[in-house]
C-alpha cells in the first residue's frame, strides 16, 4: 500500500515524463514505405493532397526515421528565409482575406456597439462595488490596480507556456482595459482626464491631443467619477461620431494650461490611502480573472519543466497597491512575489506579501491577521540566520538565471483549514498546524523550491527549481529525494 | 524512383507551351522535349495509379515549381550558366540548413557531398546520373535540397549510432543500476504500465501519435510542430494536453479493468514508473501500435 495517493497532477506530471523517457528511446527502422525526398519536400511547403498526406502522416507516425527527417526540415527551414514562391495562389489570398475579413469586422463592430450603454460587465460591477466605500475612488488606487494587473500579465507573460492559459489571460487583460482605466501612474490619468476636459470645455481647440477613442472613453469616465455628466449620445456612423485627430499628438502649450474644472481639482491631489481591507476587496474580483490565468501559467511552467504542476499556492496578486514612488520594477518584484493560499474551508485562507509577510482571515479575506513574521526577539534572531545562511546561497546562484533571495516564500498550500505548508527560496518551508503559530521545518539543502503539496501535517512534497523532488511523511523530521 | 513514365502521358502542346514560357526554361537553352520530359516525369511519380483527366493533369503541372524544374533540367544536361546560378543561389541556402542541422559544421561535409551526386558523377549504362532527376517541382528547389540533406543527415546519425562503440565507462559501469528500494513488486508494476502505454498509444490517431513523437521525441517546440502539422501552437498546446490526459485515463482504466488493480496499486504503478522508466522501446511501441491499429476500433480524437 502507498503512503500517500498521487494527486491528479503528479499523476499527470508522471505520465508526461513517462512518456519524454519512452519517446527518448530511439530505434529508426528504416521502411520502403519511408517518405522521399520529394514528399518530405512537398509536405514542408504545404504540397500534398489530402489523401497524400494522410498517407504520409499515417506512416510518419510509426516511423521514427521519417519523424526525424520532417524535424531536420523544419529545423533547417527555421534557418532560411521565408519562401514566398512556396506559397500556394489559394493561401496567398487566404492570408490576406484574414486580416481583411478581421478589419472589417472591427469596423462593423466600432459603429454597430453602443459602448456609452454597454452593460455592466462582472468586472466593472465588482469594481464599484468596491469602490462604493470609499467617497471618491482616487486615481492612485486605479492606478495600482492597473500596475498590479500589469504586473500580473508580464509575469504571466515571461512565464506561461500554456497557449489556453495565454489566451485567458489576454482575455482577463482585455477585460480590465476596457472596464477600468489603466494609467500607468496617477499623474498620467490626471493629466489624460484635464486633456479631456479642456476638449470638451474647449469646443474651439484647435490643437486636440490625439487619442485614440478608447482612452477618450477612459477619459470620460475619469471625469465622471466627481462629476454626473448626462449620457454622451452613441454615435453610430462616423459622421456623428466625435472628430478624432489622425496627426501625432501637438508638442504641450507654452501657455499655462486652462484652468481645470472642479472634478479635475478635486482629483488632482493625491488621495488618502484605502485601507487595505478595502484595496483587497476592490481588488479581489478584479483578480480573480487573472489569478485564474496565472494558476495555468504555473501549470504550464511545471509542466514545461517536467515535473508537474504542484504547489497548491494561488498565484494571485496580493501586494498592496504601490505607492507613488515605487518603481514598476518594485512593484512587479513584491507583486511577483505574493499569493493567497486557500484552504478546503472557503472563508479561512492565508496570504503571502512581498514573499515575507504572512497574513490569515478566518473571514474569507475580509479581514487580515499578521501571522509571521511574530514580532519578537526569536522571530528576529532568526531571520537574522536566514538572511546570513541565504548570503552564500545568493552568491552561488548569481550566475544563474537571477539573483536567489533568501527568505522569499513562493508557494504553497493548505490541506485543511488548519495546516498551511509555505515552500520558499533557499529551503525555506514553514508549516502551521492550528492556521496561526507558524513555525521553520528543517529543510536539509539550501535551494530553492518552487512548490509544494501536501496531504496533511506530516505529508507534504516539494520541489526544488532543480527538478529534484522531496518528500516527508513525518512532519519535516526528515526528507527523502525522490 | 525515378523513371521514364511507362506509359504515355499526352500533355497538351498549348499547356506545354505556356509552361515552358512561364518556366523561362529558354534561359537555360532547355530543350523542350527536355523539359516536357521532366513533366511527365513529375506526373507519373504524383500519379502512379493512372494518367488523370485532362483538368486534374492541368491543375497539377500549373501548380508546380516550373520555374526550378526548368533550373534542374539545365544542370542535370550541364548547361553551365544554370550550375553557375545554381551554385550562386542555392550554395548558401545548403549551408545554412546544414548549419541549422548540425551547428558544429559536421553536416557541411553532406552537403558538399550533395553537389557531387547532384552534378552526376556517378555513371550507369554509360549516362551520367544526377540527383536532379530525381527533382519533380512539387516543392521549390530549395526545399527539395533540404528534404535531401536532412535525409543524408538522419541516415548518417543513424548508421554512426549503430557503429559506435562503446564507451570505456559504459563496459565498466554495471549494466543495470540498483534499485533504490528493496521492493519486489517495482518490476512488476513498472511492466504492467509499460503494457498499458502500449494499448495506449495503439488506440491513438495517427495524428496525435505523429504530434507526441516530433514533441517528445525530436523535442520540437510547439511551433515548429504546428508548422509541420499545419496547426496554430495554440492548438498543438492543447491537442498534447488532451493527448496526454486521453493517454493517462487509459492506462487507469486498462490497469483497473485488465490488470484488476486497485487504485492504490495504480497509483503505486505511476510512482514506480516515475522512480525508474526504464528502456523503453518506443520503435517497438509504436510499430506494435500500428499493427494493432487496422483490428482495434479508431476512437474519436
Amino acid at each position: 500500500v502507498p503512503e500517500k495517493t498521487m494527486n491528479d497532477r503528479e499523476r499527470d506530471a508522471s505520465m508526461e515524463r513517462l512518456l519524454r523517457e519512452a519517446m527518448a528511446a530511439e530505434v529508426r527502422t528504416e521502411s520502403p514505405q519511408c517518405l522521399d525526398a520529394e514528399t518530405l519536400a512537398a509536405w514542408s511547403d504545404g504540397q500534398l493532397t489530402k489523401a497524400e498526406r494522410s498517407a504520409a502522416q499515417s506512416h510518419a507516425s510509426t516511423c521514427p526515421r521519417c519523424q526525424g527527417m520532417l524535424a531536420a526540415m523544419v529545423r533547417t527551414g527555421a534557418a532560411l528565409p521565408v519562401d514566398a514562391s512556396s506559397r500556394s495562389p489559394l493561401r496567398k489570398w487566404l492570408m490576406m482575406l484574414g486580416p481583411a475579413v478581421a478589419t472589417a469586422a472591427a469596423i462593423a463592430l466600432w459603429f454597430a456597439v453602443d459602448r456609452s450603454q454597454a452593460p455592466e460587465t462582472a468586472l466593472q460591477r465588482s469594481t464599484q462595488t468596491a469602490q462604493e466605500p470609499a467617497a471618491s475612488p482616487s486615481p492612485t488606487a486605479l492606478a495600482g490596480q492597473a500596475a498590479n494587473e500589469k504586473v500580473a500579465v508580464d509575469r504571466y507573460r515571461e512565464g506561461a507556456q500554456s497557449s489556453d492559459a495565454e489566451r485567458r489571460l489576454a482575455d482577463a487583460r482585455t477585460k480590465t482595459e476596457a472596464d477600468a482605466p489603466a494609467p500607468p501612474t496617477a499623474n498620467a490619468a490626471s493629466q489624460r482626464a484635464q486633456a479631456q476636459a479642456r476638449n470638451l470645455g474647449a469646443p474651439n481647440a484647435q490643437a486636440a491631443p490625439a487619442e485614440e477613442p478608447r482612452d477618450r472613453a477612459r477619459a470620460e469616465r475619469e471625469t465622471q467619477t466627481g462629476q454626473a455628466q448626462p449620457p454622451r449620445a452613441p454615435f453610430r456612423t462616423a459622421a456623428d461620431a466625435p472628430p478624432v485627430a489622425v496627426t501625432a499628438a501637438p508638442p504641450p502649450p507654452a501657455t499655462p494650461p486652462p484652468p481645470r474644472p472642479a472634478s479635475i481639482q478635486q482629483q488632482a491631489p493625491p488621495p488618502p490611502q484605502q485601507t487595505q481591507a478595502q484595496q483587497s476587496a476592490g481588488n479581489r474580483e478584479d483578480r480573480t480573472v487573472v489569478t485564474e490565468a496565472l494558476r495555468d501559467s504555473k501549470v504550464a511552467e511545471g509542466f514545461a519543466a517536467g515535473r508537474g504542476a504542484g504547489g497548491g499556492g494561488r498565484g494571485i496578486i496580493a501586494g498592496a497597491a504601490p505607492r507613488p514612488a515605487d518603481s514598476l520594477d518594485s512593484v512587479a518584484r513584491r507583486a511577483a512575489l505574493s499569493f493567497d493560499v486557500v484552504s478546503p474551508d472557503p472563508l479561512v485562507r492565508w496570504r503571502v506579501t512581498d514573499g515575507r509577510v504572512v497574513q490569515g482571515s478566518r473571514d474569507g479575506g475580509t479581514t487580515w491577521t499578521a501571522q509571521y513574521p511574530v514580532a519578537d526577539p526569536q522571530s528576529r534572531a532568526l531571520d537574522a540566520t536566514r538572511v546570513d545562511a541565504g548570503a552564500a546561497e545568493r552568491k552561488r546562484s548569481a550566475g544563474g538565471l537571477g539573483v536567489s533571495e533568501p527568505g522569499i516564500l513562493t508557494a504553497g498550500i493548505a490541506p485543511s483549514a488548519t495546516v498551511v505548508w509555505l515552500a520558499g527560496r533557499a529551503g525555506l518551508i514553514l508549516l502551521t498546524t492550528n492556521g496561526s503559530v507558524w513555525q521553520r521545518v528543517k529543510f536539509p539543502e539550501a535551494v530553492d523550491l518552487v512548490t509544494v503539496t501536501a496531504t496533511d501535517a506530516r505529508t507534504a512534497t516539494v520541489t526544488a527549481a532543480d527538478g529534484r523532488t522531496f518528500v516527508t511523511s513525518n512532519g519535516g523530521a526528515s526528507w527523502a529525494i525522490r | 524512383v525515378s523513371r521514364q513514365p511507362s506509359r504515355a502521358i499526352r500533355i497538351s502542346s498549348g499547356l506545354v507551351t505556356r509552361l515552358y514560357a512561364q518556366a523561362q526554361a529558354s534561359r537555360w537553352s532547355v530543350a523542350e522535349q527536355s523539359f516536357v520530359s521532366a513533366l511527365e516525369r513529375s506526373t507519373a511519380k504524383a500519379f502512379p495509379d493512372g494518367t488523370p483527366d485532362a483538368g486534374r493533369l492541368e491543375r497539377y503541372l500549373t501548380a508546380l515549381h516550373v520555374e526550378d524544374l526548368a533550373l534542374a533540367c539545365a544542370c542535370a544536361d550541364g548547361v553551365e550558366p544554370a550550375w553557375d546560378h545554381f551554385v550562386r543561389e542555392y550554395r548558401p541556402i545548403l549551408y545554412r540548413a546544414a548549419d541549422a542541422l548540425d551547428p558544429a559544421g559536421g553536416a557541411r561535409e553532406q552537403a558538399d557531398a550533395i553537389y557531387a551526386d547532384l552534378f552526376g558523377l556517378e555513371q550507369r549504362d554509360g549516362e551520367r546520373r544526377s540527383l536532379f532527376r530525381y527533382f519533380h517541382g512539387r516543392s521549390s528547389l530549395a526545399t527539395w535540397l533540404r528534404a535531401v540533406l536532412a535525409q543524408r543527415c538522419v541516415d548518417r546519425i543513424r548508421s554512426e549510432r549503430r557503429l559506435a562503440p562503446l564507451d570505456a565507462e559504459d563496459s565498466i559501469a554495471p549494466a543495470v543500476a540498483p534499485p533504490l528500494t528493496a521492493d519486489p513488486d517495482r518490476p512488476r508494476f513498472v511492466a504492467l504500465a509499460r503494457t498499458a502505454l502500449v494499448k495506449c498509444l495503439a488506440l491513438l490517431p495517427d495524428r496525435d501519435r505523429l504530434r507526441l513523437g516530433f514533441y517528445y521525441r525530436e523535442d520540437l517546440t510547439l511551433a515548429e510542430t504546428g508548422r509541420l502539422l499545419g496547426e496554430h501552437e495554440a492548438t498543438v498546446s492543447r491537442q498534447l494536453a488532451r493527448t496526454r490526459k486521453r493517454i493517462r485515463q487509459d492506462v487507469e482504466a486498462y490497469l483497473r479493468r485488465e490488470c484488476r488493480l486497485g487504485e492504490a496499486e495504480i497509483a503505486r504503478c505511476f510512482e514506480c514508473t516515475i522512480d525508474d522508466p526504464g528502456p523503453i522501446d518506443l520503435g517497438e511501441l509504436l510499430s506494435r501500435a500500428a499493427g494493432r491499429k487496422d483490428s482495434e476500433p479508431e476512437r474519436s480524437t
